[in-house]
């Protein structure tokens, strides 16, 4: 079983996140904001990880920045944000993003894109 | 028109020449006539005088035949002998009288020459014809008679005549003649004067009363002689008068030429000070007193002209160096973007152009003026400082003004960084109020249709449940789509939508469009009709985008509005123009709602009854985005349930 790592400040996010991806077989862990996320990174050896962006401590950018920069990891990132403009997309995915999906989540879309870059 | 030289020589030559002309004149006509007639007086005299010696001559001579008359011996002549005593007597007085042409004849009363002073011809008849003899003194022929009656001494009878002749030519004789002035005697006529010949020019008369009434004598002058003087007289006159006229014009060019010397020389100077500019050239004066005058009330104007010159040539200078550090300082200041250096640069411009101490602080020691400004981010009057300036009262007021044109300016200058921080700072609000509303709203969205899609996904529900939260996932994506919209167009206005202007070509946009609306299209069961292969090669500069968006919008929009039949999509390129239209076969416009329907939130009463409601805001957004890349849209459409159809016109 792939594990997925979900990282949302927002409850209901990480909720419908955790209960449409167990239903599809994957093995699922939360953190609550950035400096969380990067806790658990270090510790454990994920497949992918599903970032917000906009969130408390550490954002979303700088997530991706220790990734790549501090822990060297080839983890997928997948962007979960609701920050539309392109700005935020081209900056995330130079910082080392593999994909960037936009709020509202179309669900079907979203597991189309994770079984792709986890194949 | 005549120079004043010209008027002046004219003017003395008139004045030299007209007495010269009247003594001339008076001269050669009046003094003339006055000499004639004192020729002719003179003559008149010496014709009188010759009349005199004439008749004393002849009174003497008849004198003497009276004497001869009464002497003894003629009583002789009663005897009729011819007496050759008698006759020696008259040639003896004849001889005495030595007048070679006196001639004494002693006749008797038969007129028979009894003795003479020519004794040949004695015994002759004296030769006078039927002449009186009775006459004492009378002319016959050339000749001049005298008779005397001979009487005898005793017994008084008369007994001859003792006549004497006396040739005329002779009379000359008595009379001082010389080849100008001759005498003549002849007889009295009624004319006046007469000229005998040409060349004599007077008759004087004189009638020699006591001896010969009915004569006179005539003494001519040589006209030509006697008038030789005036002659003389008029030639040099003429001589004199051209030589004064010439006398006199030169005179006259002279005098002018001194008057005008002066004129000239002013009107030299004048000239070369306005060529060579120099006022410090000076007019010679002349030695003419009222001219000294007038040169040195010019000398002085040119001298002040002069000074006045260099004064504004050096205070333009000065303006022209102020101007030019001014605008220099202007630049400075005006490329300044922060409040110090606004400063910093106005102070060293004063600094540069005024030789006095002169600082911006925010305590008064020498201050000519309080320094405030208009905050405009918080709309308050900010204190700057106070203007301190040493010795201010030393500064003239061109440098005052200086200062305060500088200060004027640093002023408006920092209200205008002020103006512009606060821009600013209101552009980068509404930036961040745009991101956070983005944020915000998107995040309970998210709940919304993940939640409604996970149950339809992974939930047992009935038929009836499915349908309910599928009309949730629905509504909720129909907000999603008015969020956006509302974003898109806050963007447009705030200036924050990104533009990339490049060649684009139009025919791959089009194509795109289609592609992403294509399952929307089929959803419906409508198609497209697609005319555009007249641009495949076109491409023009524009927002790939921007473009690509407003045709998605448009179409999508169509879709909405349609329940049967298609949608077609024309390109139409003409000389400057490339429209693109998007026709359907949908509910179509009225035409009293087509003016409004790019408004905001204008929904048409028809539309709110079709199945996709719109967000109101879809052709708003077409116009804002066409409007960014330098386009028009339009609608027309022929009226309610007849289509509509939208053209986006590009200037090429």
């Amino acid at each position: 079983m792939k594990k997925i790592l979900i990282v949302d400040d927002e409850i209901s996010n990480r909720d419908i996140l955790v209960k449409v991806l167990k239903k599809e077989n994957f093995e699922t862990f939360e953190a609550v904001d950035g400096f969380e996320a990067i806790e658990l990174l270090r510790g454990t050896q994920y497949d992918m990880v599903l970032l917000d962006i906009m969130m408390p401590k550490i954002n979303g950018f700088n997530v991706i920045k220790h990734i790549r920069q501090e822990l060297h990891s080839s983890i997928r990132i997948v962007m979960l944000s609701a920050l539309s403009d392109e700005v935020s997309v081209d900056k995330a995915m130079n910082l080392g993003a593999d994909s960037y999906i936009t709020k509202p989540i179309n669900l079907p879309n979203m597991l189309k894109e994770i079984r792709s870059l986890l194949h | 028109m005549k120079s004043i030289k010209t008027r002046l020589l004219l003017t003395f030559i008139l004045v030299g020449i007209t007495p010269y002309i009247f003594v001339v004149g008076y001269f050669s006509y009046w003094e003339k006539n006055k000499i004639i007639q004192r020729v002719k007086q003179d003559s008149l005299l010496q014709a009188k005088h010759a009349e005199k010696i004439m008749q004393n001559a002849l009174i003497s001579l008849e004198e003497e035949m009276s004497f001869l008359s009464k002497l003894e011996i003629f009583d002789d002549m009663i005897s009729n002998d011819t007496d050759l005593q008698i006759s020696r007597l008259l040639e003896k007085k004849s001889i005495k009288a030595g007048r070679k042409y006196l001639k004494l004849y002693s006749i008797n009363l038969e007129q028979k020459v009894i003795a003479s002073s020519e004794i040949k011809s004695i015994n002759e008849m004296f030769g006078m014809g039927e002449t009186d003899l009775k006459k004492r003194v009378f002319i016959q022929g050339s000749d001049i008679y005298i008779v005397k009656e001979v009487h005898a001494s005793f017994d008084e009878s008369h007994l001859g005549y003792l006549v004497a002749i006396l040739k005329m030519d002779t009379l000359n004789t008595y009379l001082l003649s010389d080849e100008h002035v001759r005498y003549r005697i002849n007889k009295i006529v009624q004319k006046e004067e007469t000229t005998t010949e040409n060349k004599l020019f007077y008759t004087g008369r004189i009638g020699l009363l006591n001896v010969l009434n009915g004569y006179e004598i005539s003494y001519l002058v040589d006209k030509k002689k006697s008038l030789d003087s005036i002659n003389d007289f008029l030639y040099y006159l003429s001589i004199v008068t051209i030589f004064g006229l010439l006398m006199i014009i030169y005179i006259s060019g002279k005098l002018s030429a001194i008057v005008t010397r002066p004129i000239y020389a002013l009107k030299e100077t004048a000239k070369m000070i306005v060529e060579t500019k120099d006022f410090h050239l000076r007019i010679q004066t002349q030695s003419i007193d009222e001219f000294d005058e007038l040169a040195d009330s010019f000398n002085e104007l040119f001298e002040t002209t002069g000074i006045l010159l260099e004064k504004l040539k050096l205070e333009n200078e000065v303006r022209l160096k102020n101007y030019i550090g001014l605008s220099d300082t202007f630049n400075a200041i005006s490329q300044s973007d922060s409040y110090e250096d606004s400063i910093a640069l106005s102070l060293r411009a004063m600094r540069r152009n005024l030789a006095c101490e002169i600082s911006i602080d925010t305590i008064d020691t020498n201050s000519i003026q309080k320094l405030t400004m208009k905050d405009f981010v918080d709309n308050s009057e900010k204190f700057v400082g106070y203007l301190n300036v040493k010795n201010a009262d030393s500064l003239n007021t061109q440098e005052v003004i200086f200062i305060e044109s500088v200060v004027l300016m640093m002023k408006n200058h920092l209200e205008r960084i002020s103006l512009i921080e606060k821009i600013n700072s209101a552009s980068s609000a509404k930036s961040a109020f745009i991101s956070a509303m983005s944020h915000e709203l998107r995040t309970p969205l998210n709940a919304i249709i993940g939640y409604s899609q996970y149950l339809i996904t992974y939930e047992e529900m009935s038929d009836e449940q499915v349908d309910s939260i599928a009309k949730v996932e629905t509504a909720a994506y129909h907000l999603l789509n008015i969020i956006n919209d509302i974003l898109d167009i806050a963007k447009i206005e705030a200036g924050k939508i990104e533009k990339k202007i490049e060649n684009t070509n139009i025919y791959d946009q089009l194509e795109e469009a289609m592609d992403i609306t294509q399952a929307l299209v089929e959803d419906k069961g409508l198609r497209f009709i697609i005319d555009i292969e007249t641009i495949k090669e076109l491409k023009i500069l524009s927002d790939k985008k921007i473009f690509k968006q407003i045709i998605i919008n448009l179409i999508s929009n169509a879709i909405k509005f349609t329940d049967d039949g298609y949608i077609s999509i024309a390109a139409l390129l003409s000389k400057n123009t490339l429209e693109i239209k998007v026709q359907d076969t949908g509910v179509g416009i009225s035409s009293e709602d087509l003016s409004r329907v790019f408004d905001e939130f204008t929904q048409l009463e028809n539309a709110k009854n079709a199945k996709n409601k719109g967000s109101g805001l879809g052709l708003s957004l077409c116009k804002h985005l066409s409007q960014e890349i330098g386009a028009t849209i339009s609608i027309s459409s022929n009226g309610l349930g007849q289509g509509s159809s939208v053209t986006l016109s590009i200037k090429l």
